[in-house]
This record gives C-alpha cells, structure tokens and sequence, in this order.
C-alpha cells in the first residue's frame, strides 16, 4: 500500500509508433470482417450526418419558400428518418466497437497470461507482483480503449472535416472556401490547448499522486507522527504537498477556461463571415435562403470533430506506452524444455547429484559441489543453519533454476534431457510456507484437474488425516478458502498442502519442513500424515526439526553451500560435531 | 467497495445514501467502552439522518465560505448565458432582413452586435469556468486538509478499528465526488436554470403554439438521463468489481507461481484466468449495449425536436404566423435545450453522489479523539523519569482475557528494565499503555508520583524515545528520518547535522550511511535505497536517541539486526542509556542481560524477576531460554571459511544494560 499510489507507469508514449501499431493490428486482424463493418458504419454515419444540414436548406427553400406544404411534409419525414437512421448507426458501431476492443483485450490478455505461466521462475524472482498485475490490468485495458474508441473514431473524425468541407465547397465554392478559412484557426487553437491542458493534467496527476502517497504513508506511520508528537510538523509538509496539487488543478482550470472562450470567438468569426457574405450573395442572387441557413449549420459542426482528434491524443499516447511495455515482456523467453525432451516412463526414483554448484547471481555461490546419492524409497533429510542452501537443492531437483555447474541424475538420466512437465509430475514439492489458492478445499487438493474425482480426493484427505476438519468447514470440501487460506490453522494449511502433494502420486517426494510450530495434537496427525506421504517414495526432508528426522535412512548436513556431515542420526551423533549441536539446541 | 449506493431518481425523499448498510463505514460495530462525546447511541436511522444533516452544513457551510467566489460565478454564468441566448435571435434577424431583401447596412449592424455579444460571452466564459471549476479545487483542498489534520488527532483504537485502505477512500475517492458536487454540478444546475428560465419564454414569445409543440420531447431527456445515468453507473461499478477479481486472480497466481510450477498445472490456471477474463468481458458487453445508446438517444430526442419543429413550424411559416428567421431561430433554441436537460439528470447523479461522499467525510471529521489530555493538565516537561507501576490489569476492548494481569514493579529514574518472555505475553502492550496509545486504567501507571493520564499527552510523548517493534521510516532522506522527532530549526543547521550523526554513530549506522552515494541525503523507500531489517532497525534506534529523551523504550529493537553488530549496538546503548529510565523488549536475552532489573512474563503476568545472574541462578524459564540461546549463538558463529569464534559477553558487568 505504501506508494500504491505511484505508478511505475507515468512514462509517456510517443503518438504513433507504426512498429507497435502494426502489431496491434495484428490482433484486430482475426475480426476484421467486424472491423471493416464497424469502419463502413461511422463513415456511414459520417455521411448522414452531413445530410440533415442540407436536407433543413431544401425544407426551407423547396418547402417553405416555394410554398409547398406536401413538399414541406415528405422532406419533414425524411429528415426524421435520417435522424432514426443515424441513431441506429451510431448505436451499432459504438457498440461493435465494443466488441472488438472487448474480444482484442480478451485474447491479448489470454496470450499474455499464458506468455508468463510459461516463464522461467527467475523471471518471477525479476518482476514484482505488483507489476506484472499492472500489466495484465490496466496495461492491456489501455490497448483495447485505443480500438474501441481510438482508432476507428478518429478515422471517422477526419472524414466527417473532409465531408463538410467538401460539401460546403460542393455546394457554393466561394462561401465555402470562406466558411472554411477559420477552420485552420480551430486547429491550431484545440492543439495548442489540448497539449497544454494534458501537460497541466499531467502534473495534476503526478502530484495528486504525491498526496496520496504521502497519505496513505501518514496513515500507516501514524502511530510513530503521534509517539514523536509530530502531528504539526507533518500536516504542514502535507498542506505543502496538498497545496501544490490544487495549484496544479488551477492551472489545468485556466487553460481549460481560456480554451473555450477561444472557440466561441473563433466560431462567432465564422458565423458573422457566412451571415455577412453568404447575405451579400444571397442579395445578388447567388445563394438561396435556404443554402444559407444550410452553410450556418454546418459551422457550428466543424468544432466536434477537431476537438475528438485532439482528445484522442492521450489514448494514442498511453497505449503506445503500454503496448511498448506489454510487448516487451511478450518477446521474453518462454521457459524452454518443458514438453521437449524424452518421455519418462516409469520412475524408480534414484537421485544422484554429482559435484553440483549452485550461483542465483553468477558471483556468490549458495552451493558448492554438492554430492550425493539417494537410492530408490530411500528417505534422506538435509539439515543445516539458515542461509546453508536448502531449499536450492529442491529448486535444482524439480528444475526451477539450472545448475550452474555439475549435473543431478534421475534413474541414472541426466535431468536436462527429461521434459520440465514431466519430470515435474513426478516429483512434489511441499513447501515450509503454505500457499492456498482462493478456490475450494477441493480444488486446493487437486489444484483444477478434473481426472480426479472429488471422492478420490476425500479418500485422500482421509489417508492423511485431514478429512475431519474438512468436513467440520462450513460447506465440507466445497468450502471457499480465504486468501492464502487465512480461515485455516497453520497445522490445517500444512495438511492440505500434504494431501496435495499425495494427490499429484509423485515418485519424488521433496517436503521442506513447517517452521513454525503447532500445537502437539496437530504435530501427531501431522507426523502420521508424514509417514503416510513418504511410504514407497524417494524423500527428500528438509529438515528444521531434528526430531521428525531420526528415522531417516540418512542426514545430509549442510552448512553455507558445502556438505559438511553426512550418516544416520545415530552415526552423527557419536561424531559429537555440527549434527550434535543441532541436535542439542533443538531437545532445550 | 459499494460506497455509493445506485442514485436514486425520484430524489424527492433526498439522498438515502449515508445509511450505515450502504455507506462502507463501520459505523457502530465496537464503540469504544466509553465514548466520551458520543452522547447516547443513537439508533441507526437517527445516525444516518444525522450524518444527512451534517452533510448538509457542511455544504452550506462551504458555500458561506466562498460566497464570494461562488456569486461571481453565478454573475459570470448569468452573463454568458444571456449573451448565448442572444445569437438565434440575431440570425433570425438577419434571415428576416435577407428574406425581405431589405440593406445591407442591417446586416453589418446585425454581424456587429453578433462579435460584440461573442466577445462579452467569451470573457464572462473564463470567469465562470476559473470561478465554478477553480472554487471546487479548493474546496476539495480544504476538506483534503481538514480530513487529514484531523485524522491525526484520533486514537490507536479508531485505526486499529479503520483500515487504511478505508481511510484512503474517503481522502480519495470521496473527496473526487464532493469536488465534483461543487463544481461542474453546481455549475450545471445553475446553467440549467438560467436556460429553463430564458429559453422557453423566447420561444413561447416567438410562437407559443410552435414552443409547445417543440417542448414536448424535453422533458424525456433529464428522465432518461437519470435513470439510464444511474444504471450505467451501477453497471460500471460491477464491472470494476470484476476487475478487481481478475486482478486478484493474477495477483494470487503469480505469488503462488512456484506450486504452479511445481505441480506442473499452468494449463489449468490459463482455463481460470481466461474464464474470469470472459466474464468481465460479458459483464462489459452487458454495459456497452446500453452505454452505446447514451448519447444517439440524446441525439435522437433533439432530433425527434427538430422534425416536429419542422413538421409543425414549416406550416405555422407557411400560414404567415412566424417568419423563417424564427423557424431558423427555434431550431437553435432546441438545440440550446439539451445540454440542460441532459445537466439536470447528470446533477442530480453528481448531487447525490457527493452529499453521500460528503455525509462519509462529516462521520470523520465528527469522530473524538478516544485519548486525549485531560482538563487541568500538568506539563510533563520537568518529569525526571521515576516509573511505578501498580496493579495494572489491562483488557483490550472486546477481548475476553487481560492481556496484562495485575503487573506491579518499580523502576527508580536513570535504570534500565529488562522486559522479555514469549510471543503475546503482554510486552508490547505495556509500551502502548506508558505512551498513552492504549489508556491505562487510572492509578496503575505513575510517572514521577503522578497518575500519567493527568499529564498533559504531548509533553508526556516528548519524554520517550521510542523504538517500535515494526520499524516504520518515511520515504524521506535518512537525514530527516533520524531528526524525526527533533524541532525544524533547532540552534544551528551545522548542530543539527552533528546531533544527528552522533546518534548514527550510537546506533551504529553512521558508517553504512556514509557508505551511500548520497550519504545522509539518500532518500529511503521504493524510489530511494534499500534497507535490510536490521539496518531499518538502526535508524529507528537513532531516530529515538535524537530527541534525547528521558526515557528510552526499546521494543525488540534489534531483532533484525545481525549478531556482530547487536554486539557493538548494545554497548554504545549502555553508553547512550546512562542517566536515563530505559525499557528494553527483547526475545534475545543478550539484549536485557545486563538491565537493572529483568521482568519476565508469560499470560500477562509476571512470573520471574531479577537481576540476571538472580534469573540464572533460579534455574526457571529464563535460564532455560538462555542456554538455548547460547547454543544458538555457538552454532552460527562456527562457520567453515569465518572462524571468529566470539565469545559471548560474560555476564554482571557494571553497566545499565
């Protein structure tokens, strides 16, 4: 929460970018025959709103002038028509332009969500949260406001100022040329402002940003501004930032207040030079009444469609910056491996790391040649003092990161050979900190695989221990988790984390042990779950209790990124070395 | 979040909307035990009305304010207006003058008058809008500053009870609505009435029969406005909610990326995310098919206008009753309707929005300080730091068991007490209580032979330093995060700049602070350095050494900090504590051992005390905790390539710590 305000985001986007706006095209391709259908309806709706203008100048000359009331009335009735008619075009192109910006979000959104389950996990280590949620969001809503409301509008916009100027030529050459000389004006004017008002709103944005960053972290340290009695202090460094936001808004109010009087004057310039000319010309016979009141209308219209394209400016600008951004993590990598390679068939499950080193950075080194054998339903725990690397070991086991040196061999194959999705299903990793999804007890169990059937899952939790508390939940194994589980017990998490991993019948088991300690009840269900899990597996243990491991057919001791120790618990014991000191601290 | 209810058209009955169910406020869920100005509970229709009545003072209120501001920007609207009502009637004029062919000289007067008019329309524009558009801003400041300055007064209760995230609505989002109320609705409302009190009655005088005609559809526009506004309002706020789920969707994924992975099931989490993606999708579409009728309806009433005018006008010309510059003229007048009746509907969404918004606000700003001093209260200034405590029992509201039972022990001016026992066991909360975040039942707490809750709240704070569990620093420089407590403008920038460095150096982060680019102008946070815990830790320390205090509170303060350096940390502490009360919280025994006196508890009550080598000597809870401890501290310090071998401090030196 703290800068949740700041966005990371505030970098602006060039204008148009024919590299990214050839590849978003790209996605509107696949609706194109919608597109094309959106495209002719504003164009048709273009056009018949350059008709009405028209159609009164005809009603005023052919109707009232010429004193024609069947005339008056068959005109009158056209006019309502093309009025229903623009309403049903405008209507159907705003809506289909829905649809395609709708449907362009939705497989964007798709390809990108699926680009990053399928990366590496230290691309995860690289990008906070929070970011790649930016991404998904707001980045890709920003894309699809530039089809539904971007593109294809202002298409229509320049067509509708090409349309009346042509028609007002069209129809009397010298008055148009004439109606038209102050249209330059309005686009200078709505540039000149629009760029303006979106620097000034820029600022309002980056300082109401400010404000509410300082809030939201006044807010939070308010306990510390009250102990250090700086209540004063602080509320005038907010007044500043509060201030400065307001003055911003003032600014962006004073352009905004300049910008309409401009219009307004250049739209009277124009007025009183068709009323004035178009008079002229109406006196000397050139122009009827009718085409006058006709050129009159159309003057006012000039004003909507310049300012829509300089307004649309910052949807152009932010999703430049967005599909920059998207696309960039798009053109990263996918993690490689995952379905190449060959099949693993049955699994014995003899693991052999030899001289394996381990670097996250590619300087410090968290392990260093690392050996040792695991023989098949062989169970071996790992101890060692925090930071002594672990946990990497069931990180290069299950191949979320590479070695960096060395290779660990599964039934005697290099693992690199093996497909990363099935090497996966068959070694489960139970994590020390539990993560529940925000789904059902039983989908958290089977994590989405509809293979399994709910009962075999209730067999599951049985042999686990697990199934009384979940039929005591409100709603059994259909009970809705909170997020992360927070309605669960850390005994109750680390339960449905076991009953998980016996669920995927892996081959592997690698459980890296709860640190945290529950109360005696739950650690004997825990322990008997335990030995239910690792019955006919390979065990990896990570060990933090040393009384969960004593029947281990072997202690591997680590200690900063070497192997220091290694034999059953009662070999280490007599050693009386590292193994023994641990062993102590953990009995006091 | 549902903070605004859906608008509710028929506003005879005013807005409903501070209700406690629909106002995401939690009104009366725990009322602190004794509510000092809350006066007699009132029921929940009593509050809501209230907070409606509150809400209205404090518009009122504002109006008051800014009279002046808010009067010249009715002048300057009344201006405009009837400078934009003026323009049909001079091109009805010129089309008369053209259709009866009479000179050309009109026709310059006409043009004339038509700029003139322009040019006063558009001067009197910028002051309408800077007045209207610019009065709201400041308001929004100042509600913004009230909002904030008063917040500041209220108790740890009230934010323990309201989330940040709560409160950071109603300084956001509602202020965006109450600013909106002030400004473009108010100036809307008042544009809309000029036009509803000018416009008809040209029209009824160019032709009344015509003006009728024509007028009928109007009253459709505001009617559709509202109720098709509201719905498009409450539409989008669902399909905000379901882009809150879907962002929640991703958020939860990518932290539970490594089970994902693990477990090999990216396809499955693709399905979920896509068929939540879908939803939002269908929800948005549900939207658009309304929302895309908006404003072609709009249209097509102004346009359903024009065809009656000309249907109806056309003949009305032909039978000689008006003249085509009024047909002309009565076309534009339609057009000049719209926007009003489209600013009515539009108001009374806006309106209703934000007396809501500002009922939320008027809840805070109504909202008591819990702790706070009392009438006569006595200046803490001189207290020499003399702590007794006696017979303190504390309950947390709503809590079934005390959280301290019945602690009573002495701690003379310039000792230091030693506080430890395991996780819950009442230490933070003893801090709380000294430093008034949680009030102490009267007679339990005394500070130099005086209840503390008689002492005036600010100058009893000013005698702590105080070192909080959660370290919590600003994204400011670490210049400012250390001199946190201290004046603006102390004696001298140079002695300010010393004092501070001086407290780095005791708490043993100066080095590693001149290490930084920026030294001590490095600026902390997400856009500044990053620190580890236990150097966060440090700071905090030396943010409560500089206001010198008389005494010291230490709440597990060094918790994060790395063995070596608590070593070297603990020393200069027992330099820095000389002279002065000290309380040390600890888990790590090696933090209290040398304390006058060492307290531990366990359940909230106290159930051994002593000097260290008493506590050892007892062969209890503490002397088991501190052999574990010290197995603990061999088997870090034996490291393979590090052979340092530190031996730990022998115990029952001299000094205070």
């Amino acid at each position: 929460m703290r800068n949740g305000f700041f966005s990371d985001d505030e970098v602006v986007g060039r204008f148009y970018d024919a590299r990214l706006i050839k590849r978003l095209l790209g996605y509107v391709g696949r609706y194109a025959a919608l597109a094309v259908l959106a495209l002719v309806l504003v164009l048709t709706g273009m056009g018949l709103f350059l008709v009405n203008p028209w159609l009164l100048g005809r009603i005023v000359d052919l109707g009232i002038r010429g004193r024609d009331a069947d005339m008056l009335v068959k005109l009158g009735c056209l006019y309502g028509a093309v009025e229903l008619l623009i309403f049903v075009v405008t209507y159907a192109h705003n809506y289909l332009l829905q649809v395609i910006g709708q449907r362009v979000m939705y497989d964007l959104r798709a390809e990108f969500f699926s680009h990053l389950q399928r990366m590496p996990l230290p691309f995860f280590d690289r990008n906070p949260v929070g970011r790649l949620v930016t991404r998904v969001t707001n980045d890709i809503a920003t894309l699809a406001e530039l089809f539904s409301s971007g593109i294809v509008m202002v298409i229509g916009d320049l067509v509708l100022i090409i349309g009346i100027a042509a028609t007002l030529i069209g129809l009397q050459p010298t008055l148009g040329l004439a109606t038209l000389s102050t249209v330059p004006l309005l686009a200078v004017a709505a540039w000149f402002f629009q760029t303006r008002i979106r620097m000034a709103f820029r600022e309002v944005r980056t300082r109401i940003a400010r404000v509410n960053a300082a809030l939201s972290e006044n807010l939070s340290g308010i306990r510390v501004i009250q102990i250090f009695t700086q209540e004063a202090r602080r509320a005038r460094r907010f007044d500043e930032l509060n201030a400065s936001h307001r003055d911003a808004q003032l600014d962006s109010v004073f352009y905004h207040s300049l910008f309409t009087p401009t219009v307004t004057i250049i739209n009277a310039v124009c007025i009183v030079v068709v009323l004035l000319l178009g008079g002229h010309m109406h006196q000397t016979g050139a122009l009827s009444l009718g085409l006058l009141v006709s050129f009159l209308t159309y003057a006012q219209n000039f004003f909507h469609p310049i300012r829509n394209i300089s307004e649309k400016v910052t949807i152009f600008q932010s999703a430049m910056a967005s599909a920059e951004r998207v696309f960039a993590l798009l053109d990263e990598p996918e993690e490689s491996g995952c379905r190449e390679g060959a099949a693993l068939g049955e699994v014995r499950g003899e693991i052999v790391f030899d001289r394996v080193s381990f670097s996250y950075t590619g300087t410090h080194e968290v392990l260093h040649e690392i050996s040792f054998t695991v023989a098949p339903g062989q169970s071996v725990a790992i101890v060692g003092h925090t930071g002594a690397g672990k946990t990497t070991i069931t990180a290069l086991l299950n191949r979320m990161y590479e070695v960096t040196r060395g290779r660990i061999l599964l039934d005697g194959r290099d693992l690199r050979d093996i497909a990363k999705f099935d090497l996966r299903r068959r070694i489960a990793v139970i994590h020390q900190d539990v993560f529940l999804f925000a789904d059902t007890v039983l989908e958290n169990i089977r994590l989405w695989d509809p293979a399994v059937p709910p009962e075999r899952v209730e067999q599951i939790a049985r042999e686990i221990g697990a199934d009384p508390f979940i039929r005591a939940l409100p709603h059994g194994y259909r009970t809705e988790l909170q997020e992360r589980g927070a309605n669960l017990s850390t005994g109750q998490r680390q339960l449905i984390s076991f009953a998980r991993a016996l669920c995927a019948d892996p081959a592997i088991l690698v459980l890296d042990e709860a640190t945290s300690s529950i109360d005696s009840e739950s650690e004997k269900i825990i322990q008997e779950a335990i030995k239910t899990l690792t019955r006919g597996r390979t065990c990896l243990i990570i060990a933090h209790r040393l009384s969960t491991i004593r029947h281990c057919d072997r202690i591997l001791v680590l200690h900063q990124g070497h192997l220091v120790e290694s034999g059953t618990h009662d070999e280490l014991l007599a050693r009386r070395s590292f193994y023994h000191k641990l062993y102590e601290l953990q009995f006091l | 979040m549902s903070t605004q209810p859906p608008p509710q058209p028929s506003s005879s009955t005013g807005p409903t909307a501070t209700t406690p169910g629909s106002a995401a406020t939690p009104a009366p869920t725990t009322p602190p035990p004794d509510p000092p100005s809350r006066g007699a509970a009132p029921s929940p229709a009593g509050e809501a009305a209230d907070f409606r009545k509150r809400a209205r003072d404090l518009f009122w209120g504002f109006i008051r304010q800014y009279r002046r501001e808010f009067g010249l920007a009715v002048g300057a609207l009344a201006l405009v207006d009837a400078m934009d009502v003026l323009p049909p009637l001079i091109i009805k004029g010129a089309i008369d003058v053209l259709e009866k062919g009479e000179g050309q000289a009109m026709l310059w007067t006409l043009a004339g008058v038509y700029l003139a008019a322009s040019a006063v329309q558009a001067v009197f524009r910028y002051y309408w809008r800077k007045y209207f558009l610019g009065t709201s801003h400041i308001v929004a400041y100042d509600l913004r500053k009230q909002l904030y300055e008063h917040l500041q007064t209220l108790s740890f209760g009230y934010f323990a009870r309201n989330k940040t995230g709560e409160l950071m609505s109603r300084l956001t989002n509602d202020i965006d609505e109450i600013r909106m109320m002030f400004g473009i609705g108010l100036l809307l409302i008042m544009d809309a009435l000029f036009y509803f009190l000018t416009v008809p009655f040209i029209m009824l005088w160019l032709s009344p029969r015509l003006a009728l005609y024509v007028l009928i559809p109007l009253p459709l526009v505001p009617i559709f406005v509202t109720k098709v506004g509201g719905y498009i309002h409450a539409m989008s706020k669902i399909v905000q909610e379901r882009i809150a789920d879907l962002s929640a969707r991703a958020q939860e994924n990518f932290s539970g990326i490594r089970i994902i992975k693990g477990f090999a099931r990216e396809e499955a989490q693709i399905d979920g995310f896509n068929r939540l993606s879908q939803t939002l999708v269908d929800e948005k579409l549900t939207l658009a098919r309304v929302e895309a009728g908006f404003h072609p309806t709009l249209e097509l009433i102004v346009g359903l206008g024009a065809f009656l005018l000309i249907l109806a006008g056309g003949q009305r010309v032909l039978a000689g009753e008006i003249s085509i510059g009024s047909f002309v003229a009565f076309q534009a007048y339609l057009l000049k309707m719209v926007w009003p009746m489209t600013a009515v509907g539009m108001t009374i969404n806006i309106h209703q929005r934000g007396m809501a918004s500002l009922g939320r606000a008027a809840e805070v700003l109504d909202e008591r300080p819990e702790i706070a001093s009392p009438a006569n209260a006595v200046s803490a200034a001189s207290v020499v730091g003399h702590l007794e405590v006696r017979g303190l029992t504390f309950t947390y509201p709503g809590a079934a068991v005390p959280a301290l039972h019945d602690l009573s022990f002495t701690l003379p001016a310039g000792r230091t007490l030693g506080l430890t026992g395991p996780v819950g066991c009442g230490k933070s909360t003893l801090l709380h209580l000294l430093l008034r975040l949680l009030d102490p039942p009267p007679g339990t707490i005394w500070l130099d032979g005086r209840d503390i809750r008689d002492y005036d709240l600010a100058s009893l704070r000013r005698l702590f330093g105080y070192v909080p569990q959660d370290t919590f620093l600003f994204s400011e420089t670490i210049r400012d995060n250390i001199g946190f407590g201290l004046p603006e403008t102390p004696a001298g920038a140079a002695d300010l700049a010393a004092r501070i460095e001086a407290c780095a150096r005791a708490a043993q982060i100066h080095d590693e602070v001149v290490a930084l680019a920026e030294g001590y102008a490095s600026l902390l946070g997400e856009r500044g350095v990053n620190l580890s815990g236990g150097q966060k830790q440090r700071l905090a320390i030396a943010r409560a050494l500089a206001v010198e205090p008389r005494l010291l509170l230490l709440d597990d303060a060094t918790s994060a900090v790395d063995t070596d350096t608590e070593e070297r940390l603990l020393t200069a502490l027992r330099e820095v504590c000389r002279g002065r009360t000290a309380i040390v919280v600890s888990h790590r025994l090696v933090s209290v051992q040398h304390a006058d006196q060492i307290l531990y508890l366990e359940g909230g009550r106290l159930v051994e005390q002593g000097t260290h080598a008493e506590l050892l000597a007892w062969e209890g809870r503490y002397a088991r905790l501190w052999e574990r401890q010290r197995l603990k501290r061999e088997l870090e310090s034996e490291q393979p390539r590090r052979q340092t071998g530190l031996t730990p401090t022998s115990a029952g030196t001299e000094g205070s710590l």
